[in-house]
């Protein structure tokens, strides 16, 4: 008997060496292979949104997440025009929740937005517990979202300092000025019913609303306009989601006309999102809500804020090309 | 869950939880606590569906009681058999038996024609009330299938085939029964077990060994490499050219073929890995369904390499059965005669194996090209059986000894391109785009698009083939230890700890970096499951 409990014990020995020399390797490695710089430019790390981590230390007031309609519509540069609001949008195509809430951690790591965004469309995609368990240990483990990097690394970045102080003049918007319409008929036609909304979902907004509050901060939920992703079933889902959690909701679909999203001339892909002039006018619209509600400064003659005018002006010349 | 046994929830969540619980219960409990993981793996997978499983191990336990009772019965009457003869005891009874069986048979092979074949069949009658200008049609009905209902109604049908030929007798513990027919690793694509392999061993519920512990991990190691470094990323490049193959010339095409081919081979041979290894953890032995298939010379000995246990399964229970019944049999003889001794029982066997190549291609898919693809493999293998007296005497003639190396290696070549062939046909969007297919290798092969940079815009780069080739050359290593009858397994775990470790650290370290999963990858689904 107490010779088996030594091999029991032995053999547990072991098995904690194993692991805590795993997790010591994996650790090395995901050090080695995460980016050094916030300039990526490729699928591991797209610049896009990474771009926020280059900005100065608390001076963003709003953070945008979301998937591809997101960066579609909000242009944090014309709010920054218009109403003097720095924002940033942190999305990326085909976007799930569990990576809103790795962006939101991430912007509030150096930030102290007061309020964030989340577009809707995100809410809706399929996830697993298998997809946001390989989240979490992709988390703790960057080895597992970055070793893909194998392809383009260099051994002399290998011991390199990370340099993460690149910024976006776009500020994680991606402009479109292609037109490709659609004849629009009334698309946000009048239900009760409601589009189905997975357990999962309803928790991690539960959880970054959250997250937000305990960080002084308010979580916003908007749907921004899409004839082609966007219907009455899916405004009711979120609109008793967002009564559940408390949150404000804002379901621009169900203004576009006062927006005057014109669906002939305003997307780029027959609907699905919009292009540059359907993203002025949202985010026309976006910029004076903020102010408007969440009592935002007006930062354009703040000397700490001159690098926004600056990038202003090479976003304007940008857009004009 | 998923139905892939390379998905996290299965190796990080599912398997660790199974085998902590083994460890933990006592002897007894452990055999029930395999079988009730199992019927939650299957019913994660296809729910309420688990009720066929459920009902195939019904028939197949109270029939199989049935014909043992018959048997016993039978032999009774044998010792004591009065004013009747002992043939015509053993033909009544024999009758009896046989209507038993076809019951089983009739249930069991019902079903699995219900969820299969239904649509395929409706489909194909359409076609002809069209052909009679009529327009009205059936609906094709759609619904989802049991996931492995393939496999375990073969192990179904093997065992009542085994209990009715004697081979064994009919087990009386229902859950046993049950434990063999839904083991959680083997359900969704297989090995094909025989009640002899695995069920006694199933129940006994031994202690997990440490040797069978590291043997199983390892294998399943191997596997997972196999699936993620390979099949997953050759995913997007075949998906892309066999959907968009009129656009591109033969070369692209041939190279999509060779790729489906690995894909196939690593995925398939990979998860049986993972599931061998599986059980092995709690010292279970499962048939293997590979052994070095790419290694063979004809068409005859691939099918005797790659998934074995099926191959096995159609030789047992339709081949033999064919080749020695009774009409057959006439055949041979009066065929000898005029054929003499190489071709008149080649005539009889050609008609059993013709039996064996239909059931193989309808039992991949309900579809006509999958029909083809049996007939495509039963072509070169009738072919070959037909010419090999004349190859002999060729060989002979022009002096090739026909176990030297050039001559091997021409022969594998050979049957690599046939198989590789077969499978684009496999795998074709319909019999027509695989013919359409074929037409661009032969006719439009342009060499140079295989390094002019078109297909590295598929979905594919250099360093992605770079990779693919360093991981088939470990592969291959292995595969050339195992052909040699080395285990290389035994051979790490016998090393001193301060070398193993660092070699399971470099199988975890090459799996997490080359692995093609994550953003920019699309895994490769169970190519086997829906089978």
């Amino acid at each position: 008997m107490g010779v088996n409990l030594k091999k029991i014990l032995r053999r547990i020995m072991y098995t904690v060496i194993f692991f805590a020399g795993l997790i010591v390797i994996l650790l090395v490695s995901s050090y080695i292979f995460t980016p050094k710089s916030n300039k990526g430019g490729s699928v591991l790390k797209p610049s896009y949104e990474t771009g926020l981590l280059g900005e100065n230390k608390d001076t963003i007031d709003a953070v945008i997440i979301g998937d591809s309609e997101a960066y579609s519509a909000y242009s944090p540069m014309l709010m920054w025009k218009n109403n003097g609001i720095t924002s940033y949008v942190c999305s990326t195509a085909a976007q799930q929740l569990y990576w809103s809430d790795n962006f939101l951690h991430e912007a509030f790591e150096k930030q102290k937005p007061k309020v964030v965004i989340l577009e809707t469309n995100a809410i809706f995609r399929k996830m697993t517990y298998a997809d946001t368990s390989a989240n979490r240990i992709s988390n703790m483990f960057s080895i597992f979202r970055y070793h893909d990097r194998w392809k383009d690394m260099k051994l002399k970045s290998i011991g390199r300092k990370a340099d993460y102080s690149w910024t976006d003049d776009n500020k994680g918007f991606r402009c479109s000025s292609s037109v490709n319409g659609v004849r629009q008929r009334k698309y946000m036609k009048y239900t009760d019913k409601t589009r189905p909304l997975p357990d999962i979902n309803r928790r991690y907004v539960s959880k970054m609303a959250e997250y937000c509050r305990k960080n002084g901060a308010e979580l916003v939920l908007v749907s921004t306009p899409s004839s082609k992703n966007w219907n009455y079933q899916k405004h009711n889902a979120i609109e008793r989601l967002a009564k559940e959690q408390k949150i404000k909701y804002v379901d621009l679909n169900l203004i576009s006309d006062q927006l005057h999203i014109d669906w002939l001339s305003d997307t780029r892909d027959r609907g699905d999102h919009l292009n540059y002039t359907g993203a002025t006018k949202v985010s026309d619209f976006m910029g004076n809500y903020l102010a408007e509600n969440f009592k935002l400064k007006d930062h354009r003659n703040d000397k700490a804020y001159s690098k926004w005018n600056s990038a202003l002006q090479r976003y304007l010349l940008s857009v004009q090309k | 869950m998923s139905a892939s046994y390379c998905s996290l929830l299965y190796l990080a969540a599912f398997l660790p939880a199974v085998i902590l619980l083994y460890l933990i219960l006592p002897q007894k409990a452990r055999p029930i606590l395999l079988l009730a993981a199992s019927w939650f793996f299957f019913w994660s997978i296809s729910g309420t569906l688990i009720i066929c499983l459920i009902f195939s191990v019904f028939v197949i336990h109270g029939i199989g009681l049935k014909l043992d009772g018959l048997k016993s019965e039978r032999d009774e009457k044998l010792k004591n058999p009065g004013d009747r003869s002992k043939k015509e005891i053993k033909a009544e009874y024999q009758k009896y038996m046989r209507r038993f069986l076809a019951i089983a048979i009739l249930l069991n092979i019902g079903l699995l024609a219900f969820y299969k074949y239904m649509g395929f069949t409706v489909c194909n009658i359409n076609s002809v009330i069209k052909l009679f200008g009529c327009k009205a049609a059936i609906d094709i009905p759609s619904y989802a299938a049991p996931i492995g209902i393939s496999f375990y109604t073969m192990q179904a049908m093997a065992y009542i085939f085994d209990v009715y030929r004697e081979k064994i007798k009919a087990d009386r513990n229902f859950f046993r029964l049950a434990l063999f027919m839904s083991f959680f690793p083997q359900i969704v694509e297989g090995p094909i077990c025989r009640y002899s392999d695995t069920a006694i061993a199933l129940w006994e519920g031994k202690r997990i060994r440490s040797n069978d512990f590291l043997m199983g991990i390892q294998r399943i190691s191997f596997g997972v490499m196999k699936k993620i470094i390979v099949a997953d990323r050759l995913n997007i490049v075949i998906g892309n050219i066999y959907s968009g193959y009129k656009n591109y010339d033969g070369a692209i095409v041939a190279a999509s073929a060779v790729f489906y081919a690995l894909q196939l081979y690593m995925e398939f041979s990979g998860t049986m890995d993972i599931v061998i290894g599986s059980a092995e953890i709690f010292g279970i032995t499962m048939p293997e369904n590979f052994s070095q298939p790419f290694f063979s010379k004809t068409i005859s000995e691939f099918w005797k390499r790659w998934h074995i246990t099926l191959g096995t399964w159609f030789r047992d229970y339709i081949f033999y059965p064919a080749a020695m019944s009774k009409p057959l049999k006439k055949l041979t003889t009066n065929a000898r005669k005029k054929l003499g001794n190489h071709f008149g029982p080649l005539a009889s066997s050609s008609i059993a194996l013709f039996c064996v190549w239909l059931c193989n291609g309808i039992w991949h898919g309900a579809g006509w090209q999958y029909i083809f693809y049996g007939m495509y493999h039963f072509s070169f293998i009738l072919v070959g059986n037909i010419i090999e007296p004349f190859v002999i005497s060729a060989a002979q003639k022009l002096h090739i000894r026909r176990t030297c190396k050039p001559y091997v290696i021409m022969q594998t070549v050979r049957t690599f391109i046939i198989v590789c062939i077969g499978e684009m046909f496999f795998n074709a969007h319909g019999l027509r785009a695989g013919f359409e297919m074929l037409g661009k290798i032969l006719t439009d092969f342009t060499p140079s698009s295989l390094w002019n940079g078109t297909l590295f815009k598929l979905g594919i780069d250099k360093l992605d083939i770079l990779i693919i080739c360093v991981a088939l050359l470990i592969v291959l290593s292995v595969s050339i230890t195992k052909e040699k009858k080395i285990s290389l397994g035994k051979w790490i775990i016998s090393r001193p700890l301060y070398v193993r470790i660092p070699i399971y650290y470099s199988i975890i370290l090459f799996i997490a970096i080359f692995g093609a999963y994550g953003t920019g990858y699309v895994p490769v689904d169970p190519m086997y499951a829906n089978f």
